[in-house]
């Protein structure tokens, strides 16, 4: 028995080190949302999905409206988990600064983060966020993050060990202001077979299956709400691929006029004038990084002129 | 908790320190503590499922205890209906109740009366389609006088709710299992390190096989019709490598968990994917159940004896109660159906228990015949496990109508997910990694049984065996798929 205890305590001890050291050199470089749940609460913030989360650099808009002390932090992430609904807008009361006051809040909109796929949600019963690692981790602001890395990280932990050691240059950086810096160089072939494949995939499953959700539009105003009494809110339709505009445009041709309700409604500003072939799209709807850098710079002029 | 979750990692070496240092002196203490264990285990879940299974395990406890006092067959009759509809009852209504009422509302909407039922929001208990069949074999068997009843309300207790097969099998006889708990247990060193090997092979079949299956599985059925042919056909291989890997991950755990403490559980399978024919299939997959089945169903139905009409008819509600036990959905049925049609040509030309001994009993390598026969075998349950992933009857009409109409003969598409991350296949290796061991493990007791090994060749494939579930083993998180049943 004892021979036994003791044989099982080293292994148990090799495989405790082993996972306690990733514990350690977790950092998100190797996984591009755990710096939402290890960053600290701010007071001002970029909300939305993928596009915003790839596609608004912070520091820019630090930078161009002299942001100190309120320096704002990309806290988007994906469709999946941070579409307009309940988890998202916990998450946000989570993520902000408790006395937060006249901070800066730009909210990026898109047509299918107030959708719901009719393939697998259920208005008012069930949503794809529902048991996302957004919903089930409460405490989204503890480095290093154990909850998520235990219950929530999706891959095996020793992928983070491995990609460390082999050190390899990623081409999807997480930044500490929470920004996914996309470094692709522009390639016009690959480029092109991607969005040709993206606005396939818009066309006949996406637009197809997914439909106008009352619940998030309603989550949607009531963010707006609650961040409107700590400071400036902006709305923002981040630029896409002309093609998957049109898509977009199609599926939902009110969506614009919904928006423009909202800020007339709130008195915000509506910002959806953008140059769409201005930018490059590695995918049709995500910006890379010199673009992103390109369309917050303009967008950070935007805010600054109406500021 | 989970097998593979944090929670059980801590609970399990102190229930473990608990028994052995603890209540080691004592057979009552011992079965008083996994009793407390077990409740833990399951209470995790839902603390509110407690009360079905306490309840469970009294009626048939007190339906025992009667049948050993009474000899009436009528009342013995009553007796063994009481257990049944306690049993039976409690899973018809919390797996059951809103499939037959919505079933029932579609048949009256179909012949233009339609009617509206209310639909129950009813949370599944876990575990129930297992422990239920449990209790029910032992009144069966106690009834049938196959085997003694017990006045010994702890270890009842204790067989019904062994928390290492109570939620997910193997689904034991109180026959084998029950005498286990009379007597005291001792440690015993190499069954408690063939326990941990086998832990160690069940978590590699999850982690690494199973969970980095689902990755590219849920990603494909989630977008069917966006995609190829042979991409939905690679899934389809995919999700039985995937629900082989958590289910006999999951019994592997089970097994060797209950090694720890002293006790002996019946394999569930028996290197299924190895068959030669249907028959060899049902013989190697999920041996519980389809034991269960075959015992106190098939048999008492009539079995193989009597006309052929009838044998058929036998083998028909087998399979189909057996699709519908795994849950309330159209495809089970269709599943168990579609394996009804597979067996019978086996069953008419008396080919049924052709192949019952290992493959290859004395090769290294399969001949091409039982290749091929294997292919197939395999091939065929891959269309079945099709339909029994599916959502829906449509969803699996579609969902072949693509894959043999979309490009079956074109190379499958890359599947990414969040990020344009792609999805990789590097699951094919460690499948291949699986077969192989398994293969050449075939003769044993079960694949990790290598105690006959050199030491240095032992740990070094302990140390192999866990840098691939460290490195590779996807945690996504997936429940065991056998869960909810």
């Amino acid at each position: 028995m004892k021979k036994f205890v003791y044989k099982i305590s080293l292994y148990g001890l090799i495989c405790f080190i082993c996972y306690a050291s990733v514990c350690i050199i977790a950092n998100g470089s190797y996984s591009p949302i755990y710096n939402k749940f290890t960053s600290p609460k701010h007071e001002s913030l970029v909300l939305g999905t993928s596009r915003a989360f790839m596609g608004i650099n912070p520091s820019i808009i630090n930078k161009k409206l002299n942001l100190k002390e309120k320096r704002v932090y990309n806290f988007a992430i994906t469709e999946v988990q941070s579409s307009f609904s309940r988890v998202y807008f916990e998450a946000i009361k989570c993520k902000l600064k408790e006395d937060t006051k006249e901070s800066l809040f730009i909210i990026t909109v898109d047509p299918w983060s107030i959708s719901i796929d009719t393939r697998s949600e259920i208005e008012n019963e069930k949503y794809r966020e529902d048991g996302s690692s957004l919903d089930k981790v409460k405490n989204i602001n503890q480095n290093p993050n154990i909850n998520y890395l235990i219950y929530n990280y999706s891959l095996s932990w020793g992928d983070l060990l491995v990609k460390k050691i082999k050190d390899e240059h990623p081409k999807r950086i997480p930044q500490a202001n929470g920004w996914l810096k996309v470094d692709i160089q522009y390639d016009s072939l690959l480029f092109t077979k991607e969005i040709a494949d993206k606005v396939v995939f818009f066309t006949s499953s996406k637009s197809i299956n997914y439909t106008f959700s009352y619940v998030r539009y309603n989550y949607l105003i009531k963010i707006i709400e609650y961040l409107k009494e700590r400071g400036s809110v902006y709305i923002v339709r981040i630029p896409v691929h002309s093609k998957i505009k049109q898509i977009e445009n199609e599926y939902m041709p009110v969506f614009d006029s919904k928006m423009n309700f909202l800020a007339k409604k709130y008195n915000l500003k509506y910002f959806n004038e953008f140059n769409c072939n201005d930018y490059h799209y590695f995918d049709g709807h995500h910006l890379i990084a010199e673009s992103a850098n390109r369309f917050t710079s303009e967008l950070a002029c935007k805010i600054f002129e109406d500021k | 908790m989970l097998f593979n979750s944090f929670e059980f990692i801590i609970f399990l070496p102190i229930v473990f320190l608990l028994y052995w240092f603890v209540t080691n002196k004592n057979i009552n203490r011992q079965n008083t503590l996994l009793i407390m264990a077990s409740y833990i285990f399951y209470g995790w879940w839902d603390w509110r499922f407690l009360s079905l299974i306490v309840f469970s395990s009294l009626v048939d406890y007190l339906v025992g205890v009667q049948l050993g006092e009474k000899n009436k067959p009528k009342k013995r009759k009553v007796l063994l209906l009481l257990s049944v509809s306690v049993n039976i009852g409690f899973l018809s209504f919390f797996k059951y109740y809103n499939f037959f009422a919505e079933s029932f509302a579609e048949a009256f909407t179909f012949f233009g009366q339609p009617i509206s039922v209310e639909r129950l929001k009813i949370i599944l208990p876990v575990g129930i389609s297992f422990y239920t069949f449990q209790t029910l074999s032992y009144s069966i068997d106690v009834y049938k006088k196959k085997i003694a009843p017990t006045k010994d309300i702890i270890s009842f207790f204790a067989f019904v709710s062994f928390f290492p097969q109570l939620v997910a099998g193997p689904i034991e006889r109180a026959s084998q299992l029950l005498p286990q708990f009379y007597k005291k247990r001792n440690f015993d060193y190499s069954l408690a390190t063939d326990g941990m090997r086998q832990i160690l092979w069940g978590i590699f079949k999850k982690v690494v096989i199973a969970d980095n299956c689902a990755l590219y599985v849920n990603e494909v059925f989630n977008s069917y019709q966006d995609q190829l042919g042979s991409t939905l056909l690679l899934a389809g291989v995919l999700f039985a490598f995937q629900i082989y890997g958590d289910f006999s991950g999951y019994s592997d755990i089970a097994i060797g968990t209950a090694k720890l403490f002293g006790f002996k559980l019946m394999k569930n399978f028996s290197l299924p994917y190895f068959s030669r024919d249907i028959a060899e299939f049902w013989r190697r997959w999920h041996i519980s159940l389809s034991s269960w089945f075959r015992d106190y169903l098939y048999i008492p139905l009539g079995g193989s004896k009597g006309r052929k009409i009838k044998v058929i008819r036998n083998v028909f509600v087998i399979f189909i109660v057996s699709g519908f036990w795994h849950g309330a959905n159209w495809t089970f049925i269709l599943w168990g159906f579609l394996n009804a049609i597979y067996f019978l040509p086996l069953l008419i030309f008396k080919q049924n228990r052709k192949n019952m001994d290992i493959i290859g009993v004395n090769a290294n390598f399969p001949t091409l015949k039982e290749l091929f026969q294997i292919t197939l075998t395999f091939m065929l349950t891959v269309i079945a496990w099709i339909v029994f992933r599916a959502q829906s009857i449509k969803e699996a009409y579609s969902y072949f109508k693509h894959m043999f109409w979309e490009n079956l003969f074109n190379h499958p598409g890359q599947i990414r997910f969040f990020f344009n991350e792609l999805i990789s296949l590097q699951v094919f290796y460690f499948i291949f990694i699986m077969l192989v061991f398994e293969w050449f493990q075939r003769g044993k007791e079960h694949t990790s049984e290598v105690s006959k090994l050199p030491a240095w060749v032992r740990r070094l494939l302990y140390l192999l065996v866990f840098a691939l579930v460290f490195i590779f083993g996807a945690t996504e998180k997936s429940e065991f798929i056998y869960f909810q049943f």
